[in-house]
């Protein structure tokens, strides 16, 4: 815990132009939380919006101010634990042009997420070719994290299912992405 | 020379067109798949199953997504394991047709198949002929058969 602590302070200036760059670039719909230690994950599908953080037992609270800077206010007297600490999981499919194709799972929230899983269907012309389960563990901020990669020849429909986000011993789920050619 | 002329390669044949046909019209992800992977033919030659071995772990490398050369360097690996285990030279020579359609199934190019009828028996012919080709999809039967609805 000590180590995401330190993580997520020493990533604050990151994570200011992160959380820009998020509510700019991303329509999301919100969803999977759980009742102690929610995980918002996020889909490229959806249509809510970003969600600001107003929790004031929160280690590090952001907030925009009356000019709608970005303020981050850190407070040393809680608990490392934070109750309602919030991640955010970004995924997506993405084609290198020819018949290779690779998953990305990007942590755009603030806090290591433990662990994500997910499935991946592909299809061509002549129908399920790929069905395969991954998981990675450790995903840090930012730094989009190579979920599954492979080779389809002739791939019309990228499928990717059962999104989970694993944080604190719970988790939340996306929509599906999917990807056509 | 004649090449592929036995009993065992016309069953060899036969099984590979069941694993064409659900590869072509189900896909390689399927439960149909599956369960034509496990029904490998009993060989007159694989005697000690490294055939039947070769095939099982060799097809079901396909569902990995693999690229094409990583698929082929796993299945090299799969017939070096097999040196110096007193494999006879049938046993190989079946296990590299094996390898041959393995990698033509891959690239979802069903024409190198089509084009070993040439080494296909009389009876692996008609067998084709009368199951297999009637089962592929109507695209492939058009462009590569010449059958028109």
């Amino acid at each position: 815990m000590r180590k995401r602590l330190l993580a997520a302070l020493l990533t604050t200036m990151m994570v200011v132009s992160m959380l820009a760059t998020t509510a700019l670039a991303v329509e999301m719909e919100i969803t999977g939380t759980s009742k102690d230690f929610p995980v918002t994950v996020c889909s490229e599908n959806s249509s809510k919006s970003y969600q600001e953080i107003t929790d004031d037992d929160a280690l590090v609270v952001i907030s925009k101010d009356a000019d709608g800077e970005i303020q981050v206010h850190q407070n040393n007297d809680v608990d490392p634990r934070i109750p309602g600490w919030p991640n955010w999981l970004y995924v997506y499919a993405h084609n290198d042009g020819n018949d290779n194709w690779s998953v990305w799972a990007k942590n755009i929230g603030l806090d290591w997420i433990d662990k994500v899983t997910l499935n991946v269907r592909v299809y061509n012309e002549r129908g399920l070719q790929h069905s395969l389960n991954y998981s990675e563990e450790g995903i840090i901020q930012a730094f989009p994290r190579r979920m599954a990669e492979g080779y389809t020849r002739g791939w019309t429909r990228i499928e990717v299912r059962n999104i989970r986000g694993f944080d604190e011993g719970d988790y939340g789920t996306i929509p599906d992405v999917n990807l056509y050619r | 020379m004649s090449y592929f002329q036995t009993d065992d390669y016309d069953e060899l044949f036969k099984y590979f067109f069941d694993v064409y046909t659900i590869a072509f019209t189900k896909g390689l992800a399927t439960d149909e798949f599956e369960n034509i992977r496990q029904q490998i033919p009993n060989l007159n030659v694989d005697h000690d199953k490294r055939v039947s071995f070769f095939l099982g772990e060799g097809l079901s490398l396909l569902r990995e997504a693999y690229t094409p050369n990583v698929l082929a360097l796993l299945l090299d690996h799969l017939c070096i394991e097999f040196l110096g285990t007193g494999i006879s030279v049938e046993q190989l020579q079946i296990i590299n047709l094996s390898k041959y359609l393995i990698k033509s199934l891959y690239a979802f190019d069903i024409s190198e198949f089509l084009f070993m009828a040439r080494f296909w028996s009389k009876q692996t012919k008609i067998y084709a002929e009368e199951h297999f080709y009637p089962s592929l999809p109507i695209d492939i039967q058009e462009k590569y058969l010449h059958r028109h609805y």
